[in-house]
């Protein structure tokens, strides 16, 4: 199989505004020019266009029916890339020997694969125009806005993993044990310049540095129950992961908190050898015998957002004519930043006239204790959530002149079972700093909804 | 295997001929690249080169480091994790944000210098272009010690190399003398002219053994003072500029063109103020006019400094007394709106500023602590776009430079006679002796919140010494550090010793 695919983004626009029209008879934009000039505001913009070029191939082929094998081929040129690296090639291959297909193995295995996988793959996520030399036009002049960077190339993620998928007891039971390994180089970073340089003092660059990413998941499915009338079907899987900074010869900051008293104050790093956006924070040791926070002297690295297991479960039911879904999810091992507490629900709020939370208030906190970024906010984000439940009735003979009909109820969040006290830990507030992403913080969000669906399918 | 080269060769055949399916030129639309811009738009990249300047007056970085601002953390606000403290107090670090975006905008300044000047200029565009650019590089040189530095046209990927303390200043003299005659002698205040140049050359050379030393034990050679000397007197018999005599109405809104102002950011009204609001808006308490944040304040020491009657301590700008009640320079004490009703703070308490300015302030003077620094006074007629011109160089600087380089030369007479001078306009008593502590001192009171008080106290040896709220600091803190991005993008930057 062999392919070829072509895509171009393009983005812009210009608008126009005012205010204080004295005719609601005239359409406004017939009639801009009896506006004052104060009120007047125009813009335009035009992205520069982005190409995305791609040929791709792939071959399969199986050797005894034991090994199969799979390769492929990409060749992905960008127009966002510097003139040198527009193309980026990324192969994979992959292997499985089918075990079970051995005479020695034993009947109850009804499939046994090992699968051993190689692959690349290609990043250009960054603004189109990044490699070029830009100058901006403004009110007041012409000003160099941005470095060119004509080497930029491809981000690339190369992965390696090793899986075993197993059917057993008349494929009763079935499951998957995998490992993997991404390391991702040449990392697409919008990182400092060195000065002198144009004043956003960034440029898009592919840092001499990497990504590891490794983790083993596990699923097992299981038909528990196989009758007529009554199947039950139990699956779950689970994700221990870690991610790693690696050869990162700077310290990048983000996750601005956000309110006042903590204005440029930020939360997360990137840094060699942590976690990616790990907390780095002041340490809370309580309060003083004027009800003012102490901290350890100096910020710490202090936490992760990123979970280290990712839990699914879902199970399913029927007896005759009902039938019941439910999946939970859950994620653990992570902190979540409570910006919400930190900077709204505090202290002196009683005395501007302003409620607070017994959940934020310490005992015997002074109002005057100043706000600051800590520990103090840093919650643990475990969570179980019930994310969707759902009973169903299938008419065995659907009545009247329809030739199937259902009748389901599905209840979307039910519950959550998780310490922390915010609205919800599966929060992520953006608060990047210069386009640096943050992850895991929470900053007035909008909280998730339950959501109950009653359905009624028919067809004719 | 034979599939796999069979595949490989269709994939590969295929690829070559694909590449013609679009070449993947990327054209930018809104903006210009290298190859569109002439020597015809660099009256273009001048003017936005000028603009840059505005952030240098609204730079805080060398006031809060010194002895004549603090912020205090006040309940809830202003706590911002340390950062004011670490300032004030001398315990920064490497990542210190103000210390960080400080060292970005000037350096993004001197890019724009060093930009214009691949270009063809004319002899007049050239000189002021590399007038900023000496200026840029002696802000650095005077915060960070050591300079990066690109040639025009330079590409990204050349690592910037580095002047050290002593190459830079060289650096700025050398620029500043060769091109000091090619720029107009008497043009709008912010336009660089001859005097500005002189101005700046006085200030390298006062400085210029400090620069040379390790900043901690440095003497001043007579050649370098005599310098100083002979560049202010350039200025002083251009005739050009005089001491005004209100000296509030040089930083208020009709400030333009005032007779004491050799180098200043033009501020337009509505349409170009540079964060110039943002002075009055971080001293004002929130009852005052116009709402302000509650912010910074001067310490008890620095007013005392003064004896009443000095207009520079306190005085008034009637437009300003008349919309909102607020006087000009120190505001201690009760505070009125424009109507002469006292005002309260938020919990009710009188707006009374008080003398005192703990660095963590508390109980009943926790909004009102602190004396607040209202130099450059409101326009009313657009609060947050104001017209107030901001001072880069200023006249009676220049005369305290040259009575502190006839004192350093021994000319102690000499140097009283100007500072009583310049007194005797800003109703101060005379004073009978001059000495260092009294040269500085001066300074202090005539340039207060004008940027230069940190490069002052560094030359007369007090920048490391306690003051209120701050012990004395390790030596460390003469240089402000590079933050582990810089030094992570340019292999030729070394980081400060100590840090």
């Amino acid at each position: 199989m062999v392919g070829y695919s072509y895509q171009v983004n393009k983005r812009w626009g210009k608008g126009i505004s005012g205010q204080d029209f004295t005719y609601d008879e005239v359409d406004y934009l017939n009639q801009l020019q009896a506006i004052s000039q104060d009120t007047r505001n125009i813009y335009s913009y035009y992205d520069p266009e982005s190409e995305l070029q791609s040929f791709f191939g792939r071959v399969n082929f199986s050797l005894y029916d034991k090994f199969l094998v799979t390769a492929t081929m990409r060749a992905d040129g960008s127009s966002k890339f510097g003139s040198n690296n527009n193309y980026g090639y990324f192969p994979s291959a992959a292997v499985a020997y089918r075990i079970s297909e051995e005479a020695f193995m034993p009947d109850v295995i009804d499939d046994l694969k090992i699968r051993l996988g190689w692959g690349q793959t290609g990043n250009q996520e960054f603004p189109a125009g990044a490699s070029q030399a830009q100058y901006s036009i403004t009110r007041d002049g012409l000003t160099r806005s941005q470095f060119d960077n004509p080497d930029l190339k491809w981000e690339t993620s190369t992965t390696f993993n090793v899986g075993l998928d197993f059917t057993i007891l008349d494929s009763r039971l079935s499951g998957t044990l995998e490992y993997f390994n991404k390391k991702t180089k040449d990392l697409l970073f919008y990182a400092e310049a060195a000065y002198p340089s144009p004043s956003s003092g960034k440029v898009w660059t592919n840092l001499d540095a990497e990504v590891l990413n490794t983790g083993v998941e596990l699923s097992l499915n299981g038909r528990i129950v196989d009758t007529k009338d009554f199947t039950f079907d139990l699956s779950a899987n689970i994700s221990f992961l870690k991610n790693e900074l690696q050869n990162f010869a700077r310290i990048v900051e983000t996750g601005a908190l956000h309110g006042q008293g903590v204005s440029g104050v930020t939360s997360q790093r990137f840094v060699e050898g942590q976690p990616l956006n790990v907390f780095y924070l002041l340490v809370f040791e309580g309060l003083d015998g004027e009800g003012k926070s102490v901290y350890q002297e100096g910020k710490q690295y202090v936490g992760d957002p990123n979970p280290n297991q990712i839990l699914g479960i879902s199970a399913s039911l029927r007896y005759k004519n009902w039938d019941m879904v439910a999946n939970f999810n859950g994620a653990f091992g992570h902190q979540v930043y409570n910006n919400t507490a930190t900077s709204i629900l505090v202290a002196s709020n009683p005395t501007k006239g302003r409620n607070s939370s017994p959940l934020y208030m310490l005992p015997g906190e002074s109002p005057d204790n100043p706000l600051s970024g800590s520990t103090r906010y840093l919650e643990n984000g475990d969570f179980l959530r019930l994310n969707n439940l759902t009973f169903g009735y299938t008419f065995k003979k659907a009545p009247w002149f329809f030739d199937n009909a259902r009748l389901s109820v599905t209840g979307q969040n039910l519950f959550l079972i998780t310490d922390y006290t915010g609205f919800d830990p599966e929060v992520n507030t953006n608060k990047a700093v210069d386009g640096v992403p943050s992850f895991g913080i929470d900053y007035v969000p909008y909280p998730n909804s339950r959501t109950f669906t009653f359905g009624l399918n028919v067809s004719f | 295997m034979k599939n796999i080269l069979k595949f490989l060769a269709v994939f590969i055949a295929i690829t070559g001929m694909g590449i013609s399916c679009t070449n993947l030129d990327e054209t930018l639309e809104d903006r210009l690249t290298k190859d569109q811009v002439t020597a015809a738009n660099v009256s273009d990249l001048l003017a936005e080169l000028y603009n840059t300047l505005g952030s240098v007056g609204d730079n805080i970085t060398f006031e809060h480091t010194s002895d004549d601002i603090i912020q205090p953390t006040r309940g809830g606000d202003w706590d911002d994790n340390g950062a004011w403290r670490a300032l004030h107090q001398h315990k920064w670090d490497p990542e210190h944000s103000t210390i960080m975006g400080a060292y970005q905008m000037y350096t993004a300044g001197l890019f724009a210098a060093i930009d214009l000047l691949q270009y063809e200029t004319t002899p007049q565009q050239e000189a002021e272009a590399r007038f900023i650019r000496a200026m840029y590089i002696f802000y650095i040189v005077d915060g960070w010690g050591q300079v990066p530095m690109r040639d025009p046209g330079s590409a990204l990927s050349e690592y910037p190399y580095v002047m050290n303390s002593s190459e830079a200043i060289s650096y700025v003299i050398s620029e500043l003398e060769a091109i000091v005659n090619n720029l107009p002698t008497n043009e709008d205040s912010w336009v660089v002219s001859q005097a500005a140049a002189h101005a700046l050359l006085a200030k390298a050379y006062l400085n210029k053994d400090v620069y040379d030393s390790d900043r901690q034990s440095f003497s001043f050679s007579a050649d370098n003072m005599t310098k100083v000397i002979s560049n202010c007197d350039a200025i002083i018999s251009s005739g050009n500029y005089s001491l005004e005599s209100d000296y509030f109405k040089m930083f208020a809104s009709d400030n333009e063109n005032s007779s004491e102002f050799i180098l200043c950011v033009h501020n337009v009204r509505g349409i170009r103020s540079n964060g110039v609001s943002g002075r009055y808006y971080a001293t004002l308490h929130y009852n005052q006019k116009p709402s302000g944040w509650n912010g910074f304040t001067t310490l008890a020491d620095f007013y005392d400094s003064f004896e009443d009657g000095d207009v520079r301590k306190h005085g008034e700008v009637p437009a300003v007394k008349a919309a909102s009640g607020l006087d000009a320079g120190l505001l201690y004490g009760q505070q009125y709106d424009e109507t002469g009703t006292a005002l309260k703070d938020r919990a009710g308490n009188p707006l009374f500023f008080t003398k005192e300015s703990p660095i963590i302030s508390g109980g009943a003077t926790l909004e009102t602590s602190g004396i607040r620094i209202m130099k450059y006074t409101p326009d009313y007629e657009n609060v947050d776009s104001p017209d107030n011109d901001v001072a880069l160089l200023r006249y009676a600087d220049v005369l305290l430079m040259k009575a502190e380089a006839l004192m350093r030369n021994g000319d102690n007479a000499a140097a009283l006679a100007i500072v009583n001078q310049l007194r005797s306009v800003r109703n101060a008593s005379q004073l009978a002796a001059i000495n260092e502590d009294v040269m500085l001192a001066e300074r202090g009171r005539e340039l207060w919140n004008e940027n230069w008080r940190r490069n002052d106290l560094v030359r007369f040896g007090k920048y490391l010494d306690a003051w209120a709220e701050k012990p004395a600091s390790d030596p460390k803190y003469l240089l402000f550090p590079f933050s582990s991005g810089q030094l992570a993008s340019n292999p030729n930057l070394q980081q400060n010793p100590g840090y």
